[in-house]
């Protein structure tokens, strides 16, 4: 059996990376692009599958997204063929946090509870990934990866608490 | 078999009540053939009155869906999984007795994802559990390991298979039941990226069927030799050397 894991690391300045690839920059909550630190051009920037799905639930929960695309340009999309469930990146822009932080553990719950509800009683092993990127008050950027069990996501919750109320 | 209504949670819907009784009459006759051991040809029977069951839960289900019932349209969605991995089930015994083991390995894989269904479709199906895990322990017991094919897209076009709209852009979230029916999401144009092997695929009948080793090439399942390299060169040379 998988167990979660929640880890840290660094994760390149998003308003610098933006600017770079001539993408507008986010300033509230948003899904980065899976190769945003990565990526040479702005035209290689790829959503991941799963976007669509929390762009949905988000809306539904009326929690503002703060797009990097367009709905009349999206960025492509990866489809990958594995059972596992590959989240989002979430970004959490400083602003955000300071003016809004109980939206945060609504925007993250309402993806744990659709995932959880996803793989509620069937069999087998089943594995996500999610991850958040935090922006400091300083614009450096701080990356929380959970990965593990589909059905303990919820856990990334309590990392991206720790996290945010420790910005100093 | 429980019925559609649930043990704790029965509705008065008539077309859930006629779906009940449905799955009553089948039980009564067929759940007998369910057991493994039972024979090949009161399984047949069996599986062909579940897709007759199949059969009807979409046409109940169209009824309730045109007066906008999505409740029971979920919950005959869910019987209709349900009496889908039952006859995915029932196909699985037959094939392995048969010894036909791909065809085995197929209807295994169609009983996960029929059972995956019924406990996705409604709360409901969570009575279910039990029956849904036999093919994921037919998997773990009776199969040996094999591996599977992935293939990575990058997606320029999709769309929502309950709308038509992009996917994002509608209210439809993937996995869950609209009108009895799962949303998905659509690939109208896309670039291959790659193809891997992975543990755990979406599809399980992408697997690897065969392997080679030293020139010997065997069945993943079976592991019986299927062709050898001088079984190779035996059947594309001449017979006489000299003709060549």
């Amino acid at each position: 059996m998988t167990s979660a894991s929640v880890t840290y690391g660094d994760y390149s300045s998003v308003a610098d990376r933006c600017d770079a690839l001539g993408v507008r920059r986010p300033t509230g909550i948003a899904m980065l692009p899976r190769n945003l630190a990565t990526a040479d051009a702005g035209d290689e920037l790829l959503a991941e599958a799963s976007d669509a799905a929390v762009r949905v639930l988000w809306r539904q929960a009326e929690i503002e997204e703060d797009r990097l695309d367009s709905p009349e340009a999206p960025f492509p999309h990866v489809s990958e063929h594995h059972a596992d469930w590959i989240g989002p990146t979430v970004f959490l822009s400083s602003a955000l946090l300071s003016e809004s932080p109980a939206l945060v553990s609504v925007a993250l719950g309402v993806i744990a509870n659709y995932v959880t509800d996803l793989f509620k009683g069937v069999p087998g092993r089943h594995t996500a990934r999610l991850q958040v990127v935090v922006e400091r008050s300083n614009g450096d950027c701080v990356q929380v990866t959970y990965n593990g069990p589909a059905t303990e996501i919820g856990e990334i919750l309590d990392a991206v608490g720790d996290l945010t109320s420790n910005d100093g | 078999m429980a019925s559609t209504g649930g043990s704790h949670d029965r509705v008065d819907v008539p077309e859930v009540a006629e779906f009940d009784a449905a799955i009553e009459a089948v039980n009564e006759t067929h759940a007998a053939a369910l057991p493994a051991a039972r024979s090949i040809a009161l399984q047949r029977d069996a599986a062909e009155a579940y897709d007759a069951l199949i059969q009807e839960a979409a046409r109940l289900k169209a009824s309730v869906v045109e007066r906008g019932d999505e409740d029971s349209a979920a919950r005959l969605l869910c019987g209709e999984c349900a009496a889908g991995g039952l006859a995915s089930t029932l196909r699985l015994w037959i094939a392995f007795k048969e010894g036909d083991m791909s065809a085995a390995w197929n209807r295994m894989v169609d009983a996960q994802q029929a059972w995956t269904g019924a406990l996705r479709a409604h709360s409901i199906g969570q009575q279910f559990r039990r029956l849904a895990a036999v093919p994921f322990q037919v998997e773990r017991v009776l199969f040996p390991h094999v591996g599977f094919m992935s293939v990575g897209m990058v997606v320029r076009k999709s769309e929502c298979t309950i709308c038509g709209e992009t996917p994002g852009e509608c209210d439809h979230v993937k996995g869950r039941v609209y009108a009895g029916r799962f949303a998905g999401i659509r690939v109208t144009e896309a670039d291959l990226r790659e193809t891997s092997l992975v543990d755990i695929p979406a599809d399980k009948r992408c697997r690897v069927e065969t392997i080679t080793t030293d020139g010997v090439t065997r069945d993943t399942l079976t592991w019986e030799v299927v062709s050898t390299t001088t079984d190779a060169y035996a059947e594309s040379a001449p017979d006489d050397p000299q003709e060549a």
